[in-house]
């Protein structure tokens, strides 16, 4: 298993209210505190669509406002990623999530953390 | 001699698909590749190092149930956890000292750091480690030299201190006589050429410090559709593929208190030389801790490719084979 296997199972879209919900898992060997999620992307049937919001155990907000997080994004546990986009249960799509995630405590070079980019893409079924 | 066993890293695709603490430990048990085990703490433990007193006492429990030895237990100071900003020395002591007691609650004698430590945290961390009783180690693995200013941080302060609770853990990544093959298969998956699979091996392969070797890699990757994953990977494994030898580790010996045999491919046979190399060089050394088998093959592999409890079961034959070849008595 890769650290992109798993990260988007066939069963991580699911439509609540309306909405297209993804469920992320994190591509690390161990948990993470969300502050190093530096970004997230996803496509839809190879169109690129918003992300409106992301959603762990205790925070929910922005991608750009997980970076001032204090929660933790826990290897067994996904992160939520509400799109804007509308869904029904039975919908098929083909989704690619881009992903990166700053290694705290791995530094390329002196000062410099590593970033794990990961690029998982999976045709799901809504739930 | 040496101890035996397996680090729960090893088992990643498990975790990662939600397998409990306890069920891996009865698995792990249950295909002999104990009896010392390395956990890390934050792949372990939901909330670690605030882990729930169940949580715990279930660890311990199966520990005592199935005879496995708590050796180690992996700790990090997440120093670059804020967006823009490092952790002060204060914060990032702060977020060791939890880990540390963690470690003394779930019975592990000893922890293993990251290298790296500034040294005023690290004076400051050792001081800690061994008012709580255990011993604080730091990984040397892959490109890192015995020159290298962090491990002579190390060297300089346990001389200083005389403090039995400071050392290193020695990983059998520093001496890798050639990248794996399971590089060449998730560098192929993600679209590299077989031109650009050689291109990364002459990269590692050639003369000079890793950093530009490193670099060189990268210019085989520039420029293809999915480079962020190909830069990850290529850069990720050339550097934890060193090319030292255990003689020019020899000074540093003395103070190893914590082993890893690490391996990559699923053909264990790939080791067979340097974790036989390694074997010696330690016990020769008179190193009696523990030896534990750790797989990285999961960050390149997929699931279908190769499972890891079978590969660390192989893993642990040869150790075991090697390990009967240095205790073994001529007639």
């Amino acid at each position: 298993m890769t650290f992109s296997e798993g990260t988007l199972p066939a069963e991580a879209a699911t439509a609540v209210d309306g909405r297209l919900h993804l469920a992320v898992h994190l591509p690390w060997y161990r948990s993470l505190p969300l502050s190093c999620l530096e970004s997230l992307s996803v496509s839809l049937d190879g169109a690129p669509r918003r992300v409106e919001r992301v959603e762990a155990a205790g925070f929910t907000g922005t991608v750009a406002d997980a970076g001032g997080s204090e929660v933790w994004w826990d290897l067994r546990d996904p992160l939520r990623v509400v799109l804007d986009v509308p869904a029904r249960h039975d919908d098929v799509h083909d989704v690619t999530v881009d992903l990166a995630v700053r290694v705290p405590y791995i530094e390329v070079l002196p000062g410099v953390p590593l970033v794990q980019r990961a690029s998982a893409r999976t045709t799901v079924t809504v739930r | 001699m040496p101890t035996l066993g397996t680090t729960l890293f090893s088992l990643t695709p498990d975790w990662r698909s939600g397998a409990g603490t306890t069920r891996l430990l009865d698995r792990l048990a249950a295909a002999g590749c104990g009896p010392a085990i390395e956990v890390v703490g934050h792949q372990s433990w939901r909330g670690f190092p605030a882990s729930s007193a169940e949580d715990e006492r279930a660890f311990r429990d199966a520990v005592d149930r199935l005879g496995l030895q708590p050796a180690a237990l992996g700790v990090y100071t997440d120093l670059h956890r804020h967006r823009g900003r490092s952790l002060t020395t204060d914060e990032a002591l702060a977020d060791l000292l939890p880990q540390l007691a963690a470690a003394v609650r779930l019975g592990f004698p000893l922890v293993r750091a990251t290298l790296g430590m500034q040294p005023a945290l690290l004076r400051r961390a050792a001081a800690a480690a061994e008012r709580l009783g255990v011993v604080l180690t730091f990984e040397l693995q892959g490109a890192t030299s015995p020159d290298a200013p962090a491990v002579r941080d190390v060297v300089e302060l346990q001389a200083a201190s005389g403090t039995p609770f400071l050392g290193f853990t020695l990983d059998s990544s520093l001496t890798t006589p050639a990248l794996p093959h399971a590089l060449d298969t998730a560098l192929t998956r993600r679209g590299l050429s077989a031109d650009g699979v050689a291109a990364v091996h002459a990269a590692w392969a050639a003369d000079g410090p890793v950093g530009p070797r490193i670099g060189r890699a990268l210019t085989a990757v520039a420029g293809l559709p999915r480079e962020p994953e190909l830069a990850t990977l290529a850069a990720g494994v050339l550097g934890r593929c060193g090319r030292s030898t255990p003689q020019d580790w020899a000074p540093v010996l003395p103070l190893v208190r914590h082993a890893h045999a690490k391996f990559w491919d699923p053909d264990v046979e790939t080791v067979r030389a340097p974790h036989g190399a390694w074997l010696a060089a330690l016990t020769e050394a008179g190193y009696d801790g523990a030896l534990l088998s750790e797989w990285g093959g999961h960050e390149l592999l997929d699931r279908d490719d190769a499972d890891a409890l079978a590969v660390t079961r192989a893993h642990h034959d040869l150790l075991s084979t090697l390990l009967a070849q240095r205790t073994a008595v001529p007639a």
